[in-house]
């Protein structure tokens, strides 16, 4: 057949990509881009049976040879679909006569319409092939799929993680609850101190700037907290911040404790707040106190290590460990376990362990807490913190001890002070105890009740609203079997009169502070008025 | 513009000042995980204000953050899900310029709202190509200096890459091969 149009072979190419031409004996003459920009053996003088067949797969028996099929299709519209041997290639096109024997017009037909893996690329299709959009859809497809899965992924860590905060910062809101709680009735009763005429104005007033200190570190923590303003936390001496802050420790125990400090980190610097610092120990320091409710000795030790709070070791003392022994009950490994996991449930009260908190900051720091129950009695509780090794100290501020700290009571009344609620719980009986009295904490009317089994009272504190037994049952019920105790109510509102006994003490809630030390006061004087007469 | 240059630049800031100078991208521009869907075309002013506050975050100018973004967003694109689609395009430099118009014409195929570039090779010497580069947009042609460089990296060439001209409405950029 004469040709109708002559095409070039640069032409040929730009139509059919892997176009093959070959003589009649089917070997290869010339062939089009796609083998000649890589590595085949489609090359001149390859026969073509050799390299491809009609033969989709082994079970496609009734497929024609090559030297029959490719001549019966010559110039018919018939589509030549080849199979390569050697390779996962297919090729498809229409067979055209020639003067030297055939030529294949293939182009390529990608497998499976996946681009990774099959060694493809755009300039392999001709300008019209709608295989090269195919596969870029298909390949878009793919990666929208695991954008989509990653996304998916992405949310639930994220769900995870508000989660985690949320609970975390519930439970840092709860402790900074109940310390600026602390921190404001010290104010309070100190400057009730301040206005009184006799107390020590110089005490006081130390008292009242280092609570109010604290208050404004524990407000820069807020603010941290709540992404409120980015703080970086310049390095802090422990060791003298510890010592500076020692008599304000002991004030939180009674006088039937020795708390001692050695410090061997001196120069050692960590990137932590001041007050949390403080705040911390104190929470370790209420621990103990729970632990050892007939007093007992609590010793802080400081030292650098290379080993971490998981074991690992470290080069040149990377870590600070704060080191708390008390000789109180010792705990078991569960128990320990328990007071330490953010997750687990609060105690029986409601109320946190202490030491959860510990570890909850600890972490934050980037280092970690943990406890162990010594083998005769006793806790061993390590707080491990990352030492920062750069300069600019910050200079310790030494925190003048509140009144009170000295351990010099002015007055010795024992009072129990029964509420449900413990943050005011913790606040009334910290109160009480700086201004020198022995007070014992219960939080309900069950607690109160053996607690006065087990111990000489002068003076019953008791909220009126609590579950189970209120205030009121528990009052009747105390003087009942002990006449001689004073009995102070505490309520929001007044409850019925008719209930109350006229000799009874009330306070409103929210309590003046002035007005409970006065109350008190005076209803001890009567008390040791008629003792005395 | 589309989502993958806003999660290209988001993973650029991570790497180079850690997530919470992203964090704070992301605040100041009120952009949230809908505003960085890779295949979401987004309106231009929303990928100009991240790139502004991002240069700002790394003490650049607006012109030189768009190059060095140019230049990651190569090094992204290969790394994410997109990258046997940049496989596709080409394994060596001119390949790669010479289809990338075919390349990004079937992209938006699936993006009725993208608005691609043309990217036409006009001249070809062992050591010199002439690009040209169309675009409706303006003012990315730093970004585009990053992008010829990004391949360069990728395509494992080393030379440079600069501007060397307007005509009608198109712009020139002379990449400079360090072949021998
Ligand atoms: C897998 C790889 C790629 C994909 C999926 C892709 C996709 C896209 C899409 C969808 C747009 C339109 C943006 C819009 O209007 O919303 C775009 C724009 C653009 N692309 Fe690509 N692209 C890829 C690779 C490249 C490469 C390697 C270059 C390098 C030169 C490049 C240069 C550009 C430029 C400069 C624009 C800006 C738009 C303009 O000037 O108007 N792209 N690309």
């Amino acid at each position: 057949m004469q040709a109708a149009v002559t095409i070039r072979e640069s032409q040929l190419g730009a139509l059919f990509r892997a176009f093959i031409m070959v003589d009649a004996r089917l070997v290869v003459i010339a062939t089009g881009p796609f083998f000649l920009s890589r590595e085949t053996e489609v090359v001149p003088g390859a026969q073509l049976a050799e390299l491809f067949s009609l033969r989709h797969d082994r079970d496609d028996a009734h497929a024609r040879p090559l030297d029959v099929a490719i001549p019966a299709m010559v110039d018919t519209p018939e589509r030549l679909e080849l199979f390569c041997k050697s390779k996962n290639i297919r090729l498809a096109g229409i067979v055209f006569s020639a003067e030297e024997g055939f030529l294949l017009a293939l182009n390529i037909v990608p497998e499976d319409f996946i681009i990774e893996g099959q060694g493809l690329h755009i300039t392999d299709f001709c300008q019209i092939d709608a295989s090269v959009p195919a596969l870029t859809l298909i390949g878009m497809q793919r990666a929208l799929l695991a954008e989509a899965r990653q996304a998916a992924i992405d949310l639930a860590n994220a769900q995870a993680e508000a989660v985690e905060l949320l609970e975390r910062t519930q439970r840092l809101g709860r402790y900074i609850v109940h310390d600026l709680t602390n921190y404001l009735s010290i104010i309070r009763l100190n400057v009730a101190n301040l206005a009184r005429s006799g107390g020590s104005a110089e005490m006081s007033r130390a008292a009242i700037e280092a609570a109010t200190r604290h208050v404004s570190d524990l407000v820069l923590s807020l603010e941290r907290l709540t992404g409120h303003r980015d703080v970086e936390v310049p390095p802090l001496a422990i060791d003298q911040t510890i010592r500076a802050n020692l008599a304000f420790l002991a004030a939180s125990l009674p006088q039937d404790f020795t708390l001692d400090f050695i410090g061997s980190a001196a120069q050692v610097a960590v990137r932590v707040g001041r007050t949390e610092l403080v705040t911390i120990l104190t929470d370790v320091i209420v621990h103990a106190r729970g632990a050892m409710p007939d007093g007992g000795a609590i010793t802080i030790t400081t030292y650098r290590s290379d080993e971490g709070p998981d074991g690992a070791i470290s080069a040149r003392g990377a870590w600070l460990v704060i080191k708390i022994i008390h000789d109180g009950t010792g705990i078991d490994k569960d128990t320990a376990r328990i007071m330490l996991d953010p997750h687990a449930p609060l105690q029986a009260d409601g109320a946190d362990f202490p030491l959860r908190s510990v570890r909850t900051w600890s972490r934050s720091t980037g280092g970690d807490a943990r406890i162990t129950a010594l083998t005769a009695a006793g806790t061993d509780i390590r707080i491990y913190l990352p030492v920062s090794d750069e300069g600019n100290v910050v200079e310790y501020h030494a925190v003048p001890a509140p009144v009170g700290a000295a351990h010099q009571p002015v007055r010795t009344a024992r009072v129990l002070v029964v509420e449900d609620e413990v943050h005011a719980l913790e606040a009334v009986v910290e109160i009480l105890r700086l201004e020198g009295y022995h007070a014992t904490p219960a939080c309900n009317a069950a607690q109160a009740i053996e607690a006065l089994e087990s111990g000489d009272f002068d003076i019953l504190l008791t909220d009126v609203v609590m579950p189970e037994r209120n205030g009121v049952e528990l009052a009747h019920e105390v003087e009942a079997r002990h006449p001689q105790i004073g009995i102070i109510l505490m309520s929001g509102y007044l409850p019925d009169e008719s209930m109350l006994r006229p000799h009874w003490r009330m306070l409103r809630k929210p309590l003046d502070l002035s007005l409970l030390s006065q109350t008190l006061a005076t209803a001890h004087a009567m008390l040791a008025d008629s003792a005395t007469t | 513009m589309y989502g993958m240059t806003h999660r290209a630049l988001r993973q650029m800031m991570i790497d180079r000042l850690g997530p919470s100078a992203w964090a704070k991208v992301e605040r100041e521009t009120a952009t949230g995980p809908a505003d960085l869907i890779s295949l979401c075309v987004y309106d231009d002013s929303k990928t100009i204000a991240l790139i502004s506050a991002s240069a700002a975050r790394l003490g650049m100018e607006v012109d030189e953050a768009l190059r060095i973004f140019g230049r990651y967003w190569v090094r992204f694109a290969e790394l994410s899900s997109f990258g046997p689609i940049m496989d596709f395009t080409g394994q060596d430099l001119v390949t790669f310029i010479n289809n990338l118009d075919r390349m990004h014409r079937s992209v938006v195929l699936a993006m009725p709202d993208a608005r691609v570039p043309s990217f036409t090779l006009i001249e070809e010497t062992r050591e010199r190509l002439l690009v040209r580069y169309r675009s409706d947009r303006t003012g990315l042609e730093a970004f585009v200096i990053g992008l010829l460089e990004g391949l360069m990296d990728r395509l494992n060439e080393t030379g440079t890459a600069k501007l060397v001209g307007h005509t009608n409405g198109a712009v020139d950029f002379a990449i400079q091969l360090d072949r021998n």
